[in-house]
């Protein structure tokens, strides 16, 4: 039987020609017609059916099992509790867990080697170990004696004190008094005429005292 | 049963297992699971011989109960006990002469036109009790490696095993036995499509 039966064998047990897809169908008419398909089906189909009802129709003889349980009891008999039990305990280990439980039981083996010295005697050391244990505990206690406390709170306070220049710009005072100076200088070496001084006069209503800024203002040193 | 009250979860192979250790229950479960299809599996590879079918389904449990460590674990119970099943049907054809009917490959034009005739007239019953005839027409080998794959739906590589032949031989006898059936109910299914 080449792969083409076995191909056409897997397509009748799972489809009918109307389910076939368009490759699949281009590959049984290939071997067979439709009809041939159709009716190699049917008759597979058939034959499983068939022999599905001829085998409800058959039952074992019931003195089978009575016969077996029979020689089965006496069988028993040579069988153990222990090995009853263990029948029920021990389980068949698949060769890789087996595998890999070994391997686990050498690291844990090598590992232990590792810990304890070989050479020598072995030492056990006891060692104490101290555990602090913190707990609260309320306790009532009477009220013996109030003493009053006076308590004087002083608050200080740190202020930060920060120091302002103040710039003071000399130039304008400067001017003024170079051109006061200027001014005093001109009105001291001014002549005054008996007129400008009687009119400064009849301005001041008759006042003695001469305002010599008056005087100044009115040869216009000053402004 | 046993300590436990159901093995109706627990694998054939595991089973086995029980058994070997002393589980009543365990082989009653294998009993339950096998004896049906056994006996008709034999009962076909022993053309319909029921009282002989009965016979060695009784003498294969009677084995496994007596020597239950033949089951090789490594191997998948369904298969070896089948094998076993096959094996005995084998010893039985040969001890007893049983006459094999050969199936008729080639069927005359003229067997064909008659045979056509014939059923032609009849109905789906009759159509079923045909099938049946011609199945039992088949040559024993070929009836059992059709049965193993329809109704046990075991793979082309355990039936190989189970009747001892190559995978292609299966492959082989399978689809003789679509094909000789098909062309055998080929007037039958003229007349259902007509």
């Amino acid at each position: 039987m080449s792969n083409t039966d076995e191909k056409l064998l897997a397509l009748l047990e799972s489809k009918s020609y109307n389910q076939l897809s368009k490759v699949e169908r281009d590959f049984v008419t290939e071997h067979l017609s439709a009809g041939a398909y159709e009716l190699q089906r049917e008759v597979l189909f058939a034959s499983k059916e068939l022999v599905e009802e001829e085998s409800a129709f058959l039952t074992p003889d019931p003195r089978i099992k009575s016969n077996l349980s029979k020689v089965m009891a006496g069988r028993q008999q040579g069988v153990s509790v222990f090995e009853r039990i263990a029948a029920y305990v021990i389980r068949p280990v698949p060769a890789y867990q087996f595998a890999i439980a070994l391997a686990l039981l050498v690291m844990l083996f090598t590992w232990k080697l590792n810990v304890v010295p070989i050479e020598g005697e072995v030492v056990y050391k006891e060692k104490i170990v101290y555990q602090e244990l913190h707990d609260t505990v309320y306790v009532d206690k009477p009220v013996v004696e109030i003493q009053t406390v006076e308590k004087v709170i002083r608050v200080v306070e740190y202020v930060e004190q920060g120091e302002r220049v103040l710039k003071s710009n000399p130039e304008p005072y400067l001017s003024e008094k170079d051109r006061m100076e200027e001014a005093t200088a001109k009105y001291h070496a001014y002549a005054f005429t008996d007129q400008q001084i009687q009119q400064h006069q009849e301005k001041s209503f008759g006042n003695s005292s001469v305002d010599t800024r008056d005087l100044a203002r009115l040869i216009g040193v000053l402004d | 049963m046993g300590l436990f009250s159901s093995h109706k979860n627990t694998s054939d192979e595991e089973l086995m297992r029980l058994y070997v250790n002393g589980s009543k229950s365990a082989f009653e479960e294998i009993y339950h699971r096998y004896s049906q299809r056994l006996l008709h599996f034999m009962f076909k590879m022993l053309n319909n011989d029921e009282e002989k079918a009965q016979d060695l389904l009784q003498d294969l449990f009677m084995k496994i109960v007596e020597r239950p460590e033949m089951f090789d674990a490594s191997r998948n119970f369904k298969s070896w006990i089948f094998t076993v099943a096959a094996n005995q049907c084998r010893n039985e054809y040969r001890r007893s002469h049983y006459v094999e009917i050969e199936a008729d490959d080639t069927l005359s034009n003229e067997a064909t036109d008659s045979y056509k005739q014939l059923i032609a007239q009849i109905d789906k019953d009759v159509f079923k009790k045909q099938l049946k005839i011609e199945l039992n027409r088949l040559s024993r080998d070929h009836k059992t490696v059709f049965i193993l794959r329809i109704k046990e739906g075991f793979s082309i590589k355990e039936i190989a095993e189970i009747m001892d032949c190559s995978a292609g031989t299966v492959k082989s006898r399978i689809f003789y036995c679509v094909r000789i059936l098909a062309k055998r109910l080929e007037a039958f299914h003229h007349l259902k499509t007509n």
